[in-house]
């Protein structure tokens, strides 16, 4: 394993343990909502993060049409994978608080609503690449369904300023309130953000990696390919 | 598994999610009565959230593993070929 990947690995870890610690034993229980608030401290990292792959897939999209590189495909599907496991465990982990806390699993909220959008447009992303064989193609398209996608992540941002929302308003960010949160509780989303936040990014990291592997393969078979027809035709 | 057939299982779980937990509103209440009342949730939610980051880890590793020796068995083949042409 090289030595960045030891590295990353073990900051993971120490920010994961810290993040845990805090969570279960540091910050205080609320008095409303009690043990299930702390959901709180997975899905809120989880929900923010989810929406940076489309500001990703946008800026590599562009730059794939632009100058039809691979490199830019890759980094654009591995954000959306990654993209789908982070929308998926919000959408699970939202889900599951909001049982206790509204009383259903699922209500059609406008902040639910667009995020749910936001879901399937991975899903059609993804769609849309494993249904497409040639690989030109299958980025051109993949690019434009991104590019197109990505706007409904301004959507999920901008939902509780545009509709009414049984949705909590946004705690942590550039739109949040100042001490919107008790200190402790800052804390520990700050932690557990930074947690997720090196996750998510080792998983991009890791996946463009994959890619790198693919490519590295069909270059490969290309030689061979070449050597076996100039045998042949010796 | 062939994602095509992945995504698939993932949209019909959501259907049928988004179809039976369906609400207009109107049910909304709170529901917890004392603070460790809501317990399973609470594992729930980091159960789901931590199984998912494991399952992705163990797709990732695999098909890791997968292409590394892909490319090893590529690279013989090619050294292989290259001997027999130079002999």
């Amino acid at each position: 394993m090289l030595l960045q990947n030891r590295i990353m690995l073990g900051l993971i870890l120490i920010a994961m343990m810290s993040a845990l610690y805090l969570i279960f034993i540091m910050v205080p229980t609320d008095v409303n909502l009690g043990v299930s608030q702390r959901i709180f401290y997975i899905h809120v990292p989880l929900a923010v993060l989810s929406l940076i792959p489309p500001i990703i897939v946008f800026i590599t999209s562009i730059l794939y049409l632009v100058r039809r590189s691979p490199q830019w495909d890759a980094l654009a599907h591995s954000s959306v994978e990654v993209g789908l496991l982070f929308t998926t465990l919000a959408l699970v982990t939202g889900s599951i608080w909001a049982r206790p806390t509204w009383g259903v699993w699922w209500t059609w909220d406008p902040v639910l609503t667009t995020f749910l959008i936001l879901w399937l447009v991975y899903l059609g992303y993804l769609l849309i690449r494993s249904y497409t064989a040639e690989p030109d193609k299958r980025a051109r398209f993949s690019a434009i369904v991104g590019i197109l996608g990505s706007i409904n992540a301004l959507a999920v941002y901008l939902a509780s300023e545009l509709w009414r929302t049984i949705h909590p308003d946004k705690v942590i960010g550039p739109a949040a309130e100042e001490n919107a949160l008790d200190p402790a509780i800052q804390l520990g989303i700050l932690v557990s953000f930074i947690a997720i936040l090196l996750l998510f990014a080792y998983t991009i990291i890791f996946r463009t990696r994959l890619h790198s592997a693919v490519n590295q393969i069909g270059s490969l078979r290309d030689q061979i390919d070449d050597l076996v027809y100039r045998i042949s035709n010796k | 598994m062939h994602i095509g057939y992945v995504v698939r299982i993932i949209i019909g779980t959501g259907i049928l999610i988004a179809l039976l937990g369906a609400s207009d509103g109107t049910e909304i209440a709170t529901t917890n009565q004392s603070p460790e009342a809501n317990l399973p949730f609470l594992f729930a939610a980091f159960a789901v959230a931590w199984l998912g980051f494991i399952i992705y880890a163990w797709y990732l590793a695999s098909q890791h593993s997968r292409l590394r020796q892909e490319i090893a068995n590529m690279q013989k083949q090619l050294t292989d070929i290259q001997d027999s042409i130079e002999n």
